[in-house]
């Protein structure tokens, strides 16, 4: 049986009581707003403390870059760092999230041997079918980079169907 | 007719003695070794990401984890329990900051549960912390049910059909009930388990939520996380959660229990599926 809650008893409630009500409140919120966001497709299920992990396989974002100097020709994944890119995204958690100048600069921190090229970033996740099951890789954002002039940068991109851009400068010794 | 009063005691008898031939300084200590086996799990789970990290962990989260062991110990001494919890959160704090993004569902139930264990000089005796750790869990339970629901992928055993096609050498363990056209249309079986699992985790979490404290339904619990381990891999999780329904069912972890336990957690370093082809 349920404690009948009266005004008189919820006044009797130690500071214990009122931290261990909040406690429960505070992550019976957060669940709700995890599923809520999962729901919308903004976050990974697997991660923040949700309870949505083995609902479907994990996302597991992968970043591919290309140069587009020219053409379009990949870059091969020995040939540039991208675990602080990776970082400074939050490791692609917050699935819609749009990559920023500072992101940029982050990369290009790790890799000054590619500043000044016009590069394509592709991120592609791991998606679910139900029918037939199967799991197949697809992009889901990009986002490009030109160099107008030498050491600045412009970019535009679009992720989760939202488009977004903007210009920085590249400083070879920035740190974020 | 043999009654459920009848049956519980006997099957719970192997890892639970009765409550009645126990002192309640054997209660705390039980109650206390069952904390510790919660922390225990979350040392595990951090030492095997450690292992797993192909780069540089670095000197600092080491120690810390080093740190959290040391407090281990500590925690059964009825004297320094509270002190330990204290530190071993301490030592837990960093990482929470520095690895949010990153960091498991199930190291998220530690956080929620272990600090709160701190508002309590004697935790074992306070019975406002095992109904915490009790409505928590179902909380957490009909969460994960929710989760499912949400996904629509165990109502029509789509996700059960994937892993046994896909998983893991463990996760593969139902491949033998459908044929390979379960991947077009997942065949019965497959359902059957998907909208089991769902049953499952909603009938557990609304009992929990309503207080049923019964042995028996504790052993089956116990029984089943340790079966939905074994199938996803995950032997740490299920140790916490294990652990932590110890402690919120007010009877402690008896030896034995904690024997198994450690066994499993150093046994998912590795994982089930490589100890199996290990040993194959």
């Amino acid at each position: 049986m349920l404690p009948k809650l009266s005004v008189a008893k919820l006044k009797k409630l130690s500071g214990r009581h009122i931290i261990i009500i909040g406690l429960l409140a505070l992550h019976t919120f957060w669940i709700i707003t995890h599923l809520t966001l999962v729901s919308k497709g903004l976050i990974n299920p697997w991660k923040l403390g949700g309870y949505g992990m083995y609902t479907k396989p994990n996302y597991r974002a992968k970043l591919s870059v290309f140069d587009i100097s020219s053409k379009q020709v990949v870059i091969p994944r020995a040939k540039y760092k991208s675990s602080n890119f990776r970082d400074a995204n939050l490791r692609y958690v917050f699935r819609c999230r749009q990559f920023n100048e500072e992101v940029f600069l982050v990369f290009f921190q790790d890799n000054p041997h590619l500043a000044n090229r016009d590069l394509r970033f592709v991120l592609r996740e791991k998606v679910f079918s139900q029918k037939p099951v199967a799991v197949k890789r697809e992009t889901y954002s990009a986002a490009e980079i030109h160099w107008p002039q030498k050491d600045q940068f412009t970019y535009r991109g679009e992720i989760c169907g939202t488009e977004y851009s903007g210009a920085a400068e590249y400083k070879p010794k920035y740190k974020l | 007719m043999i009654t459920q009063a009848q049956i519980g005691p006997k099957i719970s008898n192997f890892l639970w003695p009765s409550s009645k031939e126990l002192s309640d300084s054997s209660k705390g200590s039980l109650n206390r070794l069952a904390l510790m086996t919660a922390m225990l799990s979350v040392c595990f789970e951090k030492a095997g990401r450690m292992f797993k990290m192909s780069g540089d962990v670095g000197l600092e989260p080491v120690l810390f984890l080093i740190g959290m062991f040391l407090t281990l110990p500590f925690v059964l001494v009825e004297k320094f329990s509270r002190i330990a919890i204290f530190i071993f959160v301490l030592f837990l704090l960093p990482s929470i900051f520095t690895d949010w993004v990153t960091y498991a569902n199930h190291s998220w139930l530690a956080v929620w549960t272990i600090p709160a264990a701190l508002l309590f000089a004697k935790f074992w005796q306070a019975p406002l912390f095992s109904d915490y750790l009790r409505i928590t869990l179902g909380v957490v339970m009909l969460g994960a049910f929710a989760q499912k629901i949400l996904a629509g992928t165990y109502w029509d055993g789509s996700y059960i059909a994937y892993l046994s096609h896909y998983g893991s050498t463990t996760e593969n363990m139902f491949k033998f009930m459908c044929s390979d056209a379960t991947l077009l249309i997942p065949c019965g079986w497959h359902r059957f388990i998907g909208i089991f699992l769902l049953a499952w985790q909603f009938t557990v979490g609304v009992l929990l939520l309503v207080g049923v404290r019964s042995l028996l339904f504790l052993f089956v619990e116990i029984s089943f996380l340790l079966g939905a381990g074994l199938y996803a891999d995950e032997m740490n999780f299920q140790v916490l959660n294990i652990a932590l329904l110890c402690v919120a069912f007010k009877v402690g972890m008896s030896h034995r229990l904690f024997v198994i336990c450690c066994i499993l957690l150093v046994v998912d370093m590795h994982g089930i599926g490589e100890f199996i082809r290990h040993v194959t």
